[in-house]
């Protein structure tokens, strides 16, 4: 089998629908055309800006050096920590292909023709353009000390970077380092990025040290004193610093066969650092080589020179991100690269929107540590300080004041406050309480004022906590929908709990509730309670709500904790005390209809029935003449059964060799099947058995709302599959996996998770898929609301369900394997039980009286009088 | 039975014998046993449908028992005995309820109030036990 990687393989289901859009878009005969050159994260913020409103105006093509679309750069460190390149993707490039944007990868511009408005690529072709952006950001800056090429020496900026960093680390570094326990990593730089690499060693288990030219960390972000605080927490970590270092040389040690690899740092003075490997981290310089051929004008010390509007000295041509110069200065953060992006993509789009330079705060964890700097945070003569300094906890906080207002300044291991300080620093909040601020969280109960609206919440996208508070307001009252709707939260993160935070005031200060228990009787969320009935091993109502809950329940709570004591394999639904949790359908095991009959749906696995199962409930229904009906899952429905009449109609299913369909309760209904490659000309796998294998195993299985299934015998996929809450549609050689979709009110098509499963691959997943939804899902939550709200999405799904990485798959797998072996037909176990049947008598004390329903005739069946009259 | 102006009627507790009031006739529905705690019946009381609910004890409190109409006063089926039986409230002022099956129209099972809907009620009838056996009080209508 073969987990999906990436979603550039998912793009056959959509295939359709992308050259029908992409015609569509075409046809614009006006439709002009922007190039765009580089697809790093300003790039990629620009086309996905652009996308969103150019409404088809503008044919967008990226060329992209790199074999892949964008990604975090700024989280690359979490690579090493596990980390996918599929989680630090940005770029989802089936959809914006099926959008019509023209990907080309693994391609670079070497040429830009001004007069002919048009680009040439590496390979020979050339392209027109209306209009070019420059995203080509930066390279790394190699310092050209002799042996900086030397084997074993790296820089730190793509993932194709940290490839190369990991593979010599763990297989030739080791060699290297033969009579060392762990090979030995030099980062050259000590600032931000330089101490991110070091991060990135350390994550790779090196023995790691940082050397830095100047006399300290950081040395532009953070003064001499917030620097030594800063270097204790490097220390602690054993990272090894040498400042104030200047490398002189990189040494080189001869293997016999002559070939060279890195032994060293050589020093001005002299000293010498072992290493193993080396990686240069020492700033980084814009990538305008391109622009400054064909004439563009380049800053002093580098960049496009760019106006307010990111034009560069030609109209026709852009530049966004690190490589652009603007007031003189570049960028080296993504925060303004982003504004720049989304005012470029304004102005194509007939805005008017202009890029004013950029603030350089910023606050992040570096280490593990909370840095942040603020304003203007270098240090300057006639300034107030007010410093908060404490080694002991390694917190170092300086707020700089000028004629009594916040001006900037750096803070060190604690980082609270940062938002009204920096509100302060920038002039969108009056500068008071500063002496309490300062001090550290915990060490003042002072109440910070609240934030004005104009402060800033998430600096990566420049979105300010009035925006926030609007979506809050517009119905956005969870993270994830917060963050899809004001992008907050979506680039380093760090603002995450700040967002949250102001989130949750924001919905007490209107009276949501965020109160997650289930009722008024449990204080625990359906996740939790489940968790408890497990862990306790309940198997009552009784046990739980004495134990757990208050009162006696009530309809919310009662059919919740039936539907966990039953997932949880508790025996009989109506057995003990669970005949009041049910709610009504469970009761009587069957679906109440409007005038109080009840509807009568026999298991039908896979849709398969014998004729003589046919016959047998037509007979059935004519015996007790009940309306009959195809239901949407290939199974009849026998409608206007009286509460007396449903044993002596289950008896005769039964006898028929059928079982209860569980149409009543929130559990597996149905598995469709087309008739797959017994029959079908076209069928590629036996779709009808499989489907009856999943009916059989998964019947009976309760959960907190319907589970729907289907299985395809080919791609063609007659049995609607990808509209399930889990669908296989076959393949050659196995079985694609498809999870959590639904028909419904809010359609949604389930999306692929596996591929090529074999059978025993399919059955594991979905006995460790189900179970991990029953038992995390919210009360009446389906399989794609609960999907969601999913931090991580598939490929958190996919980790859980295929990698183990939370190690509870065997609980899962146990937890299926009790149902299945547990599991017995409902109907079979009330008849086999005269006190249960008693539930059936319609009025205790006068067995022989039943109300009369009244009916009428509609198309030669009976039907409810209230609805033929109501027509 | 008439449409009589139904007064809220006191449930009892298990052996509590209210007096035989004037106007009361007490209908013997069926044994205590044969009612599932938390669980409804239906019964008929005279021929009027009749949901009795017994409910079982918490917090130290007492079993109760209540009985209302059968039948669900917005759609007109009979039904009531087939809902989930719930509390609202705290203590000490715990409610016992029933929602109607059909669409869910929460009422107080003491007073028959619809808690949902205030057009609607349903009406209440006394409940006790005796000897074992679980009776119904029915107004007599004088003639």
């Amino acid at each position: 089998m073969s987990p999906v990687a990436n979603t550039s393989d998912i793009s056959v289901g959509s295939n359709g629908l992308m050259e029908t859009r992409s015609a569509t878009v075409k046809s614009r005969s006006s439709q002009r055309r922007v190039v765009v050159v580089g697809n790093g994260m300003v790039g990629q913020r620009f086309v996905d800006d652009m996308v969103e409103r150019a409404d088809g105006a503008w044919e967008i093509v990226v060329i992209g050096e790199e074999p892949i679309g964008a990604y975090d750069r700024v989280a690359l460190s979490t690579w090493f920590d596990g980390a996918s390149d599929d989680d630090l993707s940005l770029c989802d490039e089936a959809e914006l292909r099926a959008l019509g944007v023209d990907f080309r990868f693994g391609r670079r511009v070497d040429a830009i023709d001004r007069d002919a408005a048009e680009v040439t690529l590496d390979d020979g072709s050339s392209l027109t353009f209306d209009h070019l952006v420059l995203a080509t950001g930066s390279y790394p800056f190699v310092p050209p000390v002799p042996g900086h090429d030397t084997a074993g020496c790296f820089v730190y900026r793509t993932l194709e970077d940290l490839r190369q960093i990991r593979d010599w680390s763990t297989t030739d570094g080791g060699e290297g380092g033969g009579e060392s326990p762990s090979p030995t990593g030099v980062v050259v730089g000590g600032g931000l990025l330089g101490l991110e690499a070091a991060n990135a060693l350390q994550n790779l288990g090196l023995r790691t040290h940082v050397v830095e030219m100047a006399d300290r960390l950081m040395p532009q972000q953070l003064d001499p004193a917030a620097s030594a605080m800063l270097r204790r927490w490097v220390d602690e970590l054993d990272i090894t610093t040498h400042l104030g270092f200047a490398t002189k040389e990189i040494e080189a040690s001869v293997a016999p066969d002559g070939t060279k690899r890195v032994a060293g740092l050589r020093g001005a003075d002299g000293d010498l650092i072992d290493a193993d490997i080396v990686v240069f981290s020492a700033g980084i310089r814009p990538r305008h080589q391109i622009a400054e051929a064909c004439g563009l004008e380049i800053g002093e010390r580098g960049g496009v020179v760019v106006d307010d509007r990111c034009t560069t000295s030609d109209e026709r041509i852009s530049a966004i991100g690190e490589v652009a110069c603007h007031g003189g200065r570049t960028y080296g953060l993504v925060g303004p690269g982003y504004t720049m992006a989304r005012v470029l993509a304004d102005r194509l789009c007939g805005g008017t929107s202009t890029f004013e330079g950029a603030d350089l705060s910023t606050k992040l964890k570096l280490l593990g540590v909370d840095v942040a700097s603020f304003g203007d945070s270098t240090l300057h003569d006639g300034d107030d300080h007010v410093v908060f300094a404490d080694p002991t906890s390694k917190v170092h906080r300086r707020v700089a004041l000028r004629d009594g207002t916040v001006v900037g300044g750096v803070l060190v291991g604690d980082a609270s406050n940062y938002e009204a300080l920096h509100a302060m620093a920038t002039g969108s909040m009056v500068s008071a309480n500063v002496a309490a601020l300062v001090l550290p969280d915990g060490l003042s109960d002072v109440e910070v004022a609240e934030l004005p609206d104009s402060a800033q919440l998430c600096s990566c996208n420049n979105v300010l906590r009035g925006d926030v508070k609007t979506a809050i307001g517009h119905g956005c009252h969870d993270l994830a929908s917060l963050k899809s709707e004001t992008t907050a939260g979506t680039g380093c993160g760090g603002c995450m709990p700040g967002l949250s935070a102001l989130l949750t005031s924001e919905l007490e200060a209107r009276g949501v509730a965020v109160d997650r228990s289930l009722c008024s009787h449990f204080a625990h969320s359906r996740q939790e309670l489940f968790d408890i009935v497990r862990f306790h091993r309940h198997r009552s109502w009784t046990e739980v709500v004495r134990a757990h809950g208050t009162g006696r329940g009530c309809e919310i709570c009662r059919p919740t904790v039936a539907s966990i004591l039953s997932s949880l394999s508790a025996g009989y639904v109506l057995g003990g005390d669970q005949a009041g949790l049910q709610d009504t359908n469970d009761r009587s095991l069957a679906n109440m209809q409007r005038n109080g009959t009840y509807s009568v749906i026999p298991r039908v696995p896979g849709g398969e029935i014998t004729p003589a199962q046919l016959i047998e409930l037509g007979q059935i229904a004519n015996d007790f003449d009940l309306y009959v009906k195809i239901t949407g899952g290939q199974r009849i429905d026998l409608l206007g059964a009286q509460l007396h009449e449903l044993p002596a109609i289950w008896q005769r299913v039964l006898d028929a060799g059928m079982e209860s369909g569980h149409a009543y309760g929130k559990a597996l209904r149905t598995v469709k099947s087309c008739v797959g490659d017994t029959w079908c000309r076209y069928g590629v796998q036996d779709s009808v058995s499989m489907a009856i294998e999943i009916e059989r195993r998964y019947r009976g299985l309760r959960a907190p709302h319907k589970l729907k299934s289907a299985v395809s015998g080919c791609t063609r996929e007659c049995a609607e599959a990808q509209s399930k809450d889990f669908g296989v549609i076959a393949t050659e050689v196995g079985w694609n996996l498809y999870l959590c979709g639904n028909g419904g009110r809010v359609p949604r098509h389930a999306e692929l998770f596996a591929t090529d499963l074999n059978d025993e691959e399919l059955i594991r997943y979905l006995d460790r898929f189900l179970m991990f939804y029953i038992r995390t899902a919210d009360r009446l939550e389906r399989t794609a609301p609960w999907f969601d709200k999913l931090e991580g999405g598939m490929d958190y799904l996919r980790s859980v369900v295929i990698d183990d990485v939370l190690g509870i798959c065997d609980d899962l797998e146990a937890d299926m394997a009790a149902h299945v072996e547990s599991y017995e037909c409902e109907w079979a176990a009330t008849l086999a039980d005269p006190d249960r049947l008693d539930q059936f008598i319609e009025f205790v004390n006068a067995p022989d009286a039943n109300s009369t329903p009244v009916w009428v005739t509609e198309r030669g069946q009976r039907v409810p009088a209230s609805a033929g009259a109501a027509r | 039975m008439t449409a009589v102006e139904h007064e809220a009627w006191p449930s009892n507790g298990a052996d509590t014998d209210v007096a035989d009031g004037a106007g009361i006739a007490w209908i013997d529905v069926c044994a205590v046993d044969r009612v599932i705690p938390d669980c409804g019946i239906a019964v008929l009381v005279g021929d009027e449908p009749v949901a009795v609910f017994r409910l079982s004890a918490f917090d130290g409190g007492p079993e109760e028992w209540c009985a209302v109409g059968h039948v669900d006063p917005i759609a007109g089926i009979p039904v009531m005995a087939r809902g989930l039986v719930g509390t609202i409230g705290e203590a000490p002022l715990v409610v016992p309820t029933v929602a109607s099956p059909l669409h869910k129209q929460r009422y107080n099972l003491r007073t028959g109030e619809c808690l949902d809907d205030p057009t609607v009620d349903l009406p209440t009838f006394p409940v006790r036990l005796h000897t074992g056996r679980v009776e119904v009080g029915a107004p007599v209508t004088p003639t």
